[in-house]
């Protein structure tokens, strides 16, 4: 059997394409953010909400060489996480599939996060939002250590 | 080049006059005097009406009135009277251009009308040592426009008088759209207008092609014209804003010259708040930028926080247990088995039983090496999670930083806000009633203002959002046409105008950009030097929306501070950075230059004229009171002729000659 091809770029269902645009739009605070940042943004949002789809008919967002060592690794994490085997990282298909589905799932999230509210409350309640979960891993970090 | 000579006959309150303009090099200024009404904008607008058929400087007297002088026309009766102005041009080469425009007119029984002529504007030029022509009307306009364009001649022949009020006349909006006019970026425009239109009209072709591509193009269209719509109405919008805007000025410059004390304080207070919370707006919004990013960046590791720690310990596991394997590459493995030969020397590529067995053996050890491919990866994999899990060790308290700086600044904001509307109620308190009056209006003004340019905001945002839904449409319907091979010469005709009319736009914004920063410079530098207050001002600087600001030695805005004087010298920079940069070697005339300007700075000014523009020719307008004899004997040395303008009042109206001083 022939060796499978490493995918070269990471895909978005291609209905969605107008809503990923949207939230690079100037009332969007991820105006200006390039879309691989937008991507891992939207795929964390999904993996932490637990929410993710299947994409039906892929489109390209970005090129999987523009990952940095730490953004790649965050994708790994994630496939890790969601697989619960480190052996899913022999697959690099399956790791951007789990990737794709996650930032499917965030990008809904995001998009009612951002534009539902007035503008601004999105990053107040980001804002909120990462302290609380920051206070939550530090608790556990002492509850370790204890 | 240079002028050589002016000649009006019959042309306002001149029945015959002639200037011939200095020639010399080094004495390269001619200066006209005359009292106030002697007709020197008068000589300003013959130029203009000589090269353009207007007059561009006609002030408010003179406006409506015939341009035919009144004594030559009560003699000519029944019969028609000439006026006409010559204008002799002397080009870098030495060749000369006569340029020259007339009219005929008549007047019967108390009606003055002007008579129809076959060639009222021709001109002459010298080739060799002939003259060739007359060429006549449209070809001679355009001669004439390519050496002097006409929307650029007011950086050429300028009213000294107006330069007081320029700021205060004109918005960014004006100052983009003299660097445009001198940028000489038309071409740039009209190609992108003509790849637009191009756009249009394939898209149109596209119609009947598919039935989807059909409804995307409908679509594409319905969103273009909202587009179009829109940015129209933005532009009405800014349009009205700056009008607003200029009220507001005007009303709060009275406010500030009125002559009570405690109000013109109160005023010159306000601006200054309004400018600070300007810079402190800015500051707020450019630290939100820095917030968001900053919890973008962290929200990757805090909301995966749960997926790297689990990760990290599965590798770390893998460590503890000694599941990884020595790094052995692949490619020498992969050699054995092509070779058929282990590195024992035992041959792997029989069909035997023992070659087989170790053959297998070689596989399984490359199989393990596929692993150890992935332990390298996982040893990096690890130090990365590691190195984002420390990162977030300051997350709190970097938080905690931006916010409370964040809160400062909007503290900062309510403070002077809460002063400002004092300020406003105190005002609107004043025992003046016209002071009260001029405050309602302002405030009625900022409040226009205010408005609009939340409408403003909202019609932006709303053809940004358009814009990029165009783009993914756009998209589409190309993935859709290149469904049929036929269509790609059609989609690659579309792409090439997008990607001509971007290529366009980038040079127009960068060559704009690079006059911009250009006239910025100069503007500052002579600005400076003509200034007589040194050491106060650090320079002039004009923004990304082609705001000028005069920078004072502390930092703040200083161009609402400026005395009338100081106004007029920086207009008067402004206008020289103008004309440097535009590249167009045409004389300057200048009229009423010294005008708001008080003894001292004169003599100042004077003195650096000459300096900021050298090798021009140029011709001053001045009154007697301007050209006092500390100006004279300062200009001394540059000046190459002088003409008093002797005017009389007479029944029929003024008569003025021009006399050349010697």
């Amino acid at each position: 059997m022939s060796e499978k091809k490493k995918p070269d770029r990471l895909y978005i269902e291609k209905k969605d394409r107008e809503d990923w645009d949207r939230l690079k739009d100037s009332d969007s605070q991820f105006a200006g953010v390039d879309n691989k940042d937008i991507f891992l943004a939207a795929m964390v949002t999904g993996y932490f909400e637990k929410v993710e789809f299947e994409l039906k008919t892929k489109d390209g967002y970005f090129f999987a060489h523009n990952l940095k060592s730490s953004e790649a690794a965050l994708v790994k994490a994630i496939a890790v996480s969601k697989t619960g085997s480190l052996d899913v990282l022999l697959d690099t298909e399956k790791v951007y599939e789990i990737a794709e589905r996650y930032a499917t799932g965030g990008l809904k999230i995001l998009k009612e996060k951002i534009f539902s509210g007035e503008y601004g409350s999105y990053s107040k309640k980001l804002e909120a939002e990462l302290l609380r979960q920051y206070a939550k891993i530090n608790q556990s970090v002492v509850t370790l250590e204890e | 080049m240079k002028f050589d000579y002016l000649q009006m006959k019959n042309f306002r309150q001149y029945p015959n006059a002639k200037i011939e303009f200095s020639q010399s090099v080094t004495k390269n200024f001619t200066v006209i005097q005359g009292v106030n009404g002697a007709g020197k904008t008068n000589i300003l607008n013959a130029v203009t009406w000589c090269l353009f058929g207007d007059e561009k400087h006609i002030d408010k007297k003179c406006k409506g009135l015939p341009i035919v002088n009144s004594f030559a026309l009560s003699k000519c009766k029944d019969t028609t009277c000439e006026v006409k102005v010559e204008l002799q041009l002397i080009q870098s080469d030495g060749k000369r251009i006569r340029i020259a425009r007339c009219e005929k007119w008549k007047e019967q029984n108390n009606n003055l009308s002007k008579v129809a002529t076959a060639h009222d504007f021709l001109i002459m030029r010298e080739i060799e040592r002939d003259w060739v022509g007359p060429i006549y009307g449209d070809d001679a306009q355009y001669i004439v426009d390519s050496l002097i364009p006409p929307a650029i001649e007011e950086y050429f022949f300028f009213d000294g008088e107006r330069m007081n009020d320029y700021f205060k006349e004109n918005t960014g909006k004006d100052i983009k759209s003299a660097v445009f006019k001198i940028s000489q970026l038309e071409l740039c425009n009209s190609l992108i207008e003509h790849l637009s239109a191009r756009k249009t009209e394939y898209l149109r072709l596209t119609r009947g092609l598919s039935p989807e591509a059909d409804k995307i193009r409908d679509l594409i269209a319905i969103y273009n014209n909202s587009q179009q719509k829109d940015i129209e109405q933005k532009n009405k919008l800014e349009a009205e804003y700056e009008e607003a805007e200029l009220h507001e000025k005007e009303y709060s410059d009275k406010l500030r010259d009125s002559s009570l004390e405690n109000i013109e304080s109160l005023e010159s207070e306000r601006a200054a708040l309004v400018r600070e919370l300007g810079e402190i707006n800015g500051d707020i919004d450019e630290l939100e930028k820095e917030k968001i990013n900053f919890l973008h960046k962290n929200m990757l590791v805090i909301f995966a926080f749960d997926a790297l720690t689990r990760t990290k310990s599965l590798i770390d596991a893998q460590e503890e247990a000694g599941m990884i394997p020595s790094p052995v590459q692949n490619i020498f493995i992969d050699g054995l088995l092509k070779k058929g030969e282990c590195i024992c020397g035992s041959n792997i590529a029989a069909k035997d039983e023992s070659s087989c067995v170790r053959r297998k053996k070689v596989e399984e050890f490359l199989k393990q090496n596929e692993l150890s491919e992935m332990t390298k990866d996982l040893i990096n994999c690890n130090i990365q999670i590691q190195t984002m899990i420390d990162q977030l060790e300051n997350f709190q308290a970097n938080t905690v930083k931006l916010s409370k700086k964040l809160r400062d600044l909007e503290e900062k904001k309510r403070q002077k806000n809460r002063r400002v509307e004092q300020i406003d109620s105190e005002i609107s308190k004043s025992d003046f009633e016209e002071i009260r009056d001029w405050e309602k209006k302002r405030g009625q003004w900022a409040e226009e203002k205010r408005k609009k340019d939340n409408e403003i905001a909202i019609l932006k945002r709303q053809i940004d959002r358009r814009e990029s839904i165009l783009k993914a449409n756009n998209l589409k319907l190309d993935q859709e046409l290149k469904k049929e091979a036929k269509h790609n010469s059609l989609v690659n005709l579309r792409r090439f105008c997008e990607d001509g009319i971007r290529a366009a736009e980038e040079v127009r914004d960068s060559i704009m950009r690079n006059v911009k920063d250009e006239v910025c410079r100069k503007t500052s530098e002579q600005f400076l030097s003509l200034i007589w207050k040194k050491g106060v001002y650090k320079g002039v600087t004009i923004d990304d929306d082609y705001n000028i600001s005069v920078l004072h030695i502390s930092g703040r805005e200083g161009i609402g501070s400026l005395s009338a004087g100081e106004r007029q010298v920086c207009a008067l920079s402004f206008m020289a950075a103008l004309n440097s940069v535009s590249g167009f070697d045409v004389p300057i005339i200048i009229d009423t230059p010294l005008a708001r300007i008080s003894n001292v700075p004169t003599r100042n000014i004077a003195e650096n004229l000459p300096r900021y523009l050298p090798n021009k020719q140029v011709s001053l307008l001045v009154t007697d009171k301007e050209f006092t004899s500390e100006v004279k004997q300062t200009l001394n040395n540059v000046v190459g002729k002088t003409y008093l303008i002797n005017f009389t009042e007479k029944d029929y109206g003024g008569l003025s000659e021009l006399v050349l001083q010697t």
